[in-house]
């Protein structure tokens, strides 16, 4: 999780992560953090993603997003 | 058929009675065959395109729901993608012909291709050619939007719709509201623009659009609630906005988020454009390299959106400016995190917000007014009653947005409609003296 948080705040550092349930839902990340975030998962964590995995469901939380990148790498 | 017509208005009185009583058991057949009327209208040979859009868009998405991988499916898109596109280019371009509604209706298809290329299950796709008709020429919609997604509309358009006081109520008051903003206002100030000096000219004109766009959009979703039919809003108070991109966020919602899920998503999360990065951090550094290819996608995102307004330069110049204001903005939001920090208390203070809605909207006025051909259709001069009823009016439509937004009911909607019928009758531009004028955006 802590590699996560880091990738993360490196895309926007104002955010807590920690207790953010709706990063997308509420428009906390905007979609240029988005795509920002597709590129840093891709350098850290080697995986690609497309469009239509930009969901709620996949990126409201920290937690969400670290499930569905090992949902990815499996 | 414009809808600022005697006509439309018997059209749609006929419509509406003959709905909930006579097509009541066949309620979206009878809407597809009035869809199919009111184009007519417009020339029967406009009926072709839209035929040859949706036939070839109801055939690649039923071979594509056949199919279960992308790659198999592939094909299938690019063939209606080129013809849906093809016919857009082509007839921009050409000018040989332009069906109304064209932009739009492309658009709506093409964003129901590339979900059904996309779904996991086949089912999704529509299997009754006529349903695929109605959601691609549902003529409230059908020249300037709002712009739908099939997914979202289908069962407001197939369900069966009982007649509703409270339906009928709040559709009368938004078609109100709609010819007010346009009969009133933009009507009467926008012949006037290109005569003002320029900073006056650019933010009046930027009112008398929003004017114009919003009543069309106004009274294309009190008809369809008219119906019963509720369709997705396109304005979120946009001259509120606090910068550039909250101002994308409100303003033509339906087309920004068309470009954004189907054009920008795709692009930037392609794997060339995610490739690109490494090279760029090479030669850039790592900071400005991550971001290079965000900027590039960005740039391509708004041509393309220039592009779908029109084959003219100013609208390539009108779009890529916009792209170039979003990318620095976006790049100083960094400073503005500092700044926020550094003067917690300026920034949370209401004076700071009012002066950044003013930053915001000089600087889409200034971009707005790019699109010169409107800025110097001009010729007449207004009398000064006719500034201060426009100026009048302006101010009703702030405030009676504000309060439609806490005290909705049937009661207050129908008492609202028929206070602005009396306006629209005393101040509107209309009659003897005054063109009817098409809406802006069904140029597009």
């Amino acid at each position: 999780m802590d590699r996560l948080i880091a990738t993360l705040l490196r895309v926007n550092p104002d955010i807590d992560y920690a207790s953010e349930n709706a990063l997308i839902s509420d428009h906390v990340l905007e979609s240029l953090d988005l795509i920002t975030l597709v590129y840093e998962l891709y350098s850290e964590y080697q995986i690609q993603l497309g469009a239509e995995d930009l969901t709620a469901e996949n990126f409201d939380s920290a937690e969400r997003i670290l499930q569905f990148i090992e949902l990815k790498r499996s | 058929m414009v809808f600022t017509t005697y006509e439309f208005v018997l059209f749609l009185a006929c419509v509406t009675a003959l709905y909930y009583t006579a097509f009541k058991r066949a309620q979206w057949q009878f809407l597809l065959a009035a869809s199919v009327a009111f184009y007519a209208y417009s020339g029967w040979r406009n009926l072709l395109f839209i035929a040859v859009t949706v036939v070839t868009t109801f055939i690649a998405a039923r071979c594509m729901a056949r199919l279960q991988g992308k790659r198999e499916r592939r094909p299938w898109l690019i063939a209606a993608l080129t013809v849906n596109i093809g016919i857009l280019l082509t007839l921009k371009f050409t000018r040989l012909a332009f069906p109304l509604g064209l932009s739009f209706f492309t658009l709506q298809t093409m964003s129901y291709l590339i979900d059904a290329y996309r779904a996991k299950d086949g089912d999704a796709v529509e299997r009754n050619p006529f349903k695929l008709a109605l959601f691609t020429s549902f003529f409230p919609q059908l020249l300037q939007g709002p712009m739908s997604r099939y997914g979202t509309l289908k069962r407001e358009l197939f369900e069966p719709h009982a007649f509703s006081g409270a339906n009928v109520s709040a559709g009368l008051e938004r078609i109100a509201l709609g010819y007010f903003k346009k009969l009133v206002i933009a009507d009467r100030v926008m012949p006037v623009i290109g005569g003002l000096s320029y900073p006056v000219a650019a933010a009046v004109y930027a009112v008398a659009l929003y004017c114009d766009f919003t009543g069309g959009i106004d009274v294309a979703i009190g008809v369809a609630k008219l119906l019963g039919i509720t369709l997705t809003e396109n304005f979120d108070s946009p001259y509120y906005s606090r910068n550039i991109q909250e101002f994308w966020r409100r303003w033509h919602m339906t087309m920004g988020a068309w470009f954004r899920d189907y054009v920008f998503s795709p692009l930037s999360t392609s794997l060339p454009s995610i490739r690109l990065a490494a090279p760029c951090k090479r030669a850039f550094g790592d900071r400005i390299g991550r971001r290079v290819p965000i900027w590039l996608t960005i740039m391509v995102t708004w041509f393309a959106t220039g592009l779908w307004h029109g084959a003219d330069a100013h609208f390539i110049v009108w779009g890529l400016a916009n792209g170039a204001v979003i990318i620095v903005s976006q790049e100083l939001t960094n400073s503005s995190r500092d700044f926020a920090r550094k003067f917690p208390r300026l920034t949370a203070s209401k004076v700071f917000d009012a002066f950044r809605i003013v930053r915001t909207f000089c600087l889409m006025s200034l971009i707005r007014s790019l699109d010169w051909t409107i800025m110097r259709e001009s010729s007449a001069a207004l009398g000064t009653s006719d500034w201060l009823c426009a100026g009048l009016a302006t101010l009703f439509v702030v405030f009676y947005s504000r309060l439609r937004q806490k005290r909705s009911s049937p009661e207050f909607n129908l008492a609202f409609a028929c206070v602005m019928v009396v306006l629209i009758a005393v101040f509107g531009a209309y009659g003897q003296g005054y063109s009817v004028s098409q809406f802006i955006y069904t140029r597009f």
